[in-house]
């Protein structure tokens, strides 16, 4: 009786000691950022922290990017969303203060010098000085080394439609409070082409070469598209990009130490296929590093819903953070490079099928909260074979033609497509009679008919 | 408790709107940035009706829950039992809910205002203070509340000295008091050994004396015999006190009294019997009242006994 009794004050005391550290870590923002590094090491390292790998940590999370069983490009993004959320975890203390700071009824603004340079207007400066070092005096960034420099940590580009309006409202305005707070410029810029942008990021970065050291970029919709194209064939020009729900995208860049990127979208975005697959493109690109820190952090997506919209506001602050200290790291060295990355390191996982150039939509039917839910359904299995498609109606081929090697050998996806293309061709009310029995089996064969002649098109149009 | 449960369920079943809207409400109404059926475990995504179903199932589990343990503790026998289990009934939902609410906030990728926050510690503090509260009240031992009533009745160390005394005093008082009675019990039983003595030998003599030519029995041969029956020898002439040496004289001259009727086997047999009691008052000594009942008792075994004698002499 004792002995049970001091092994249950035992786990209780454990599990107390455990919730205080979670409690210190998710209010705490010292210490999320202690564990933080304890864990991955300073900004430029190359390994994580051997001893505390062993621990159940959120910052030890496995990539998603490894598994190659999921097929679908949703799922991926999916998967994709709940890593960002848990390896992101040690900013929710900063989130939470920016929410507060945003929230503030009677909030004690400052007043920053708001300067112009040619068309470009409105760019807010967050005040800070110092002394130039040779090197910038020398490069003509300050006329003589006591003359102090105005500089920022970062400059944040806003990117907007044109025509913009100088009018912002209170929340943006206490956006850039926050964002002139942390020592970040800020400049609301409007864009009407690929052309236009790159133009003006060139004229910023030679006018105001101290305050756009590192220029991070975020934008919506048309306009996200028009910076995922620039930033795709000028990597170097920007350090950090922020893509809320493009209306398309570009491929990403193929270079060593590619830009950050977060992106968000929206659940009904996740059924444009070729979207969610080329901003996947983007996560990998920009994860593809050497160093830790971009390789767990360096390209998130997240998927929005009714709940997770207001919380994905400020999902992005903890991450420009750490982007700019990474590459203020990487500057003091300049350890940047932005050479061209051998073929064979490209993420395997995104070496798919042909690309979908066209943007077409999954059917309706494919719902896939029930595919997952039936999926979830299905008795689990040992096999050789890919998990990928399983579903009933494979099983029981595969157990009826167990003595077929042809068919031992096909993957699950091939014996969909045979097997439905099989029943169509008896008749569609049997393939229906077939879905209403197996609806796994029908949602997969629909979505994989038209992802196959999707991919016919693309090769007959070159 | 299961009536209320019912009320519950029959007032969903007719669609009483205030029980429904009560529900509703409760699945907008937010705690720590989270609404009520979220923090019970509900998706995000879950529809209203979804919701306010699992609030009412788990507002029926909860009732039927804490219903089944309330009638249990009835059961229980001892009120300290039934205090813990109550108590227990209170510390271990409270926590398993703090633990959980906790484990939620750490876990999910929730932020958190200001003002989220201050309900959060309030609600962690008031918690934590009810649980250590009632950890402590299931702790506490019964001999404490006890102790109150009983100090003023556990005797000092004085008290117990005069006790002591008193009781020595008193033990004194009561040993003199048992030697007189020894002593005057002894008497009285050697009076009354004498006594039935006397009537034996006179028994004996009576006896002897009615067979005729049988020798009479020597004293070796009566206190063989009353060795047999475990009794000790009769003591000898000088042994014996002065006033019992003069009974056993008159005893010897009665022997020589042959006209007394010889005693029945029944009287010797009650005097054996009663040989404890002591000899019965004499007549004088008796009250008035008592004394005519003695005649009267007298007169009717005169009268019972008399047809017996006629018959044993007829017999004889």
């Amino acid at each position: 009786m004792r002995f049970i009794l001091g092994t249950l004050i035992f786990c209780l005391s454990v599990f107390a000691l455990f919730l205080f550290e979670g409690i210190c870590f998710r209010m705490v923002e010292k210490y999320a950022i202690f564990r933080l590094e304890s864990s991955w090491g300073e900004k430029k390292s190359e390994n994580i922290n051997k001893y505390l790998k062993i621990l159940p940590l959120s910052h030890f999370v496995k990539t998603p990017s490894n598994n190659s069983e999921v097929e679908f490009s949703m799922f991926k993004a999916l998967e994709e969303d709940k890593y960002a959320c848990e390896i992101m975890s040690f900013g929710r203390p900063q989130r939470d203060h920016f929410i507060d700071f945003v929230n503030d009824p009677e909030p004690l603004r400052k007043s920053y010098r708001i300067i112009d340079t040619n068309h470009i207007r409105g760019l807010i400066l967050p005040g800070l000085q110092r002394f130039p070092t040779d090197e910038e005096v020398a490069k003509g960034w300050a006329g003589r080394q006591r003359d102090q420099m105005e500089y920022a940590k970062a400059l944040l580009v806003d990117i907007k439609p044109s025509p913009l309006s100088l009018e912002k409202s209170f929340s943006e305005q206490r956006n850039y409070d926050f964002y002139l707070e942390q020592g970040i410029a800020c400049l609301s810029l409007p864009v009407r082409s690929k052309e236009s942008l790159l133009n003006d990021l060139r004229l910023l970065k030679k006018t105001y070469p101290a305050v756009c050291q590192k220029i991070i970029c975020r934008a919506y919709g048309r306009e996200a598209e028009i910076l995922l194209t620039c930033c795709s064939n000028n990597p170097f020009l920007v350090n950090m990009i922020i893509v809320d729900s493009p209306s398309g995208y570009a491929e990403a860049p193929q270079v060593e130490s590619a830009p950050w990127f977060y992106c968000t979208l929206g659940e009904g975005e996740l059924k444009n296929m070729a979207l969610v697959d080329g901003l996947l493109g983007w996560v990998a690109a920009s994860r593809d590093s050497q160093y830790v820190y971009p390789s767990k952090i360096g390209g998130l997506i997240r998927i929005r819903d009714n709940f997770s919209t207001e919380n994905l506001v400020s999902f992005h602050i903890p991450l420009i953070r750490e982007c700019i200290s990474f590459y203020e790291s990487l500057e003091e060295d300049k350890l940047r490079s932005f050479a061209i990355k051998e073929a064979a390191k490209i993420e395997p996982t995104f070496n798919r099928q042909p690309k979908v150039s066209m943007i077409e939509n999954v059917p309706d039917q494919l719902d896939f909260s029930t595919v997952s839910t039936l999926q979830a359904e299905l008795p689990k299995i040992e096999t050789e074979n890919s998990q990928a498609f399983d579903c009933k109606m494979v099983r029981e081929y595969r157990s009826l033609h167990a003595d077929d090697p042809s068919v031992s050998l096909a993957n699950n996806r091939e014996l969909i497509l045979k097997i439905g293309t099989d029943f169509e061709q008896m008749g569609k009310d049997i393939l229906l009679e077939v879905g209403e029995k197996d609806p796994l089996f029908y949602q997969f064969y629909q979505s994989l008919k038209i992802i196959e002649a999707q991919s016919v098109e693309s090769y007959k149009v070159p | 408790m299961f009536l209320v449960l019912g009320l519950f369920w029959v007032g969903l079943a007719f669609d009483f709107s205030a029980l429904e809207n009560f529900l509703v409400n409760m699945c907008y109404s937010y705690f720590i940035g989270f609404t009520i059926p979220q923090l019970l475990g509900a998706a995000s995504g879950d529809s209203i009706v979804e919701q306010v179903f699992r609030l009412k199932m788990i507002c029926t589990v909860c009732v039927v829950l804490y219903g089944g343990f309330l009638f249990y503790v009835g059961t229980l026998k001892t009120k300290k039992l039934k205090l813990q289990c109550l108590y227990l009934s209170l510390i271990i939902p409270l926590t398993s809910f703090l633990s959980y609410l906790w484990l939620k906030v750490i876990y999910e990728d929730h932020i958190i205002s200001r003002a989220e926050k201050i309900e959060l510690s309030q609600f962690t503090i008031f918690s934590i203070v009810t649980i250590v509260l009632l950890l402590l009240l299931s702790f506490k031992k019964e001999k404490a509340l006890v102790s109150k009533a009983v100090l003023t009745q556990i005797p000092t160390a004085d008290d117990l000295k005069k006790d002591m005394q008193d009781t020595s005093v008193s033990v004194d008082a009561d040993q003199v008091n048992i030697d007189e009675d020894k002593t005057d019990t002894d008497k009285e039983l050697e009076k009354a050994t004498s006594n039935e003595q006397t009537k034996k030998e006179i028994s004996d003599e009576v006896v002897d004396e009615s067979t005729g030519d049988l020798p009479p029995p020597t004293n070796e041969v009566s206190a063989q015999v009353s060795m047999g029956d475990d009794e000790l020898p009769p003591p000898e002439m000088d042994e014996l006190p002065s006033d019992l040496a003069e009974l056993k004289e008159g005893g010897e001259s009665n022997e020589s009294a042959v006209d007394l009727p010889p005693p029945s086997e029944k009287e010797s047999t009650v005097s054996m019997a009663d040989g404890e009691e002591l000899p019965p008052p004499a007549m004088a000594e008796l009250p008035a009242e008592l004394a005519e009942l003695k005649e009267d008792g007298g007169n009717e075994n005169s009268e019972i006994e008399k047809p017996e004698i006629d018959k044993e002499s007829s017999a004889t």
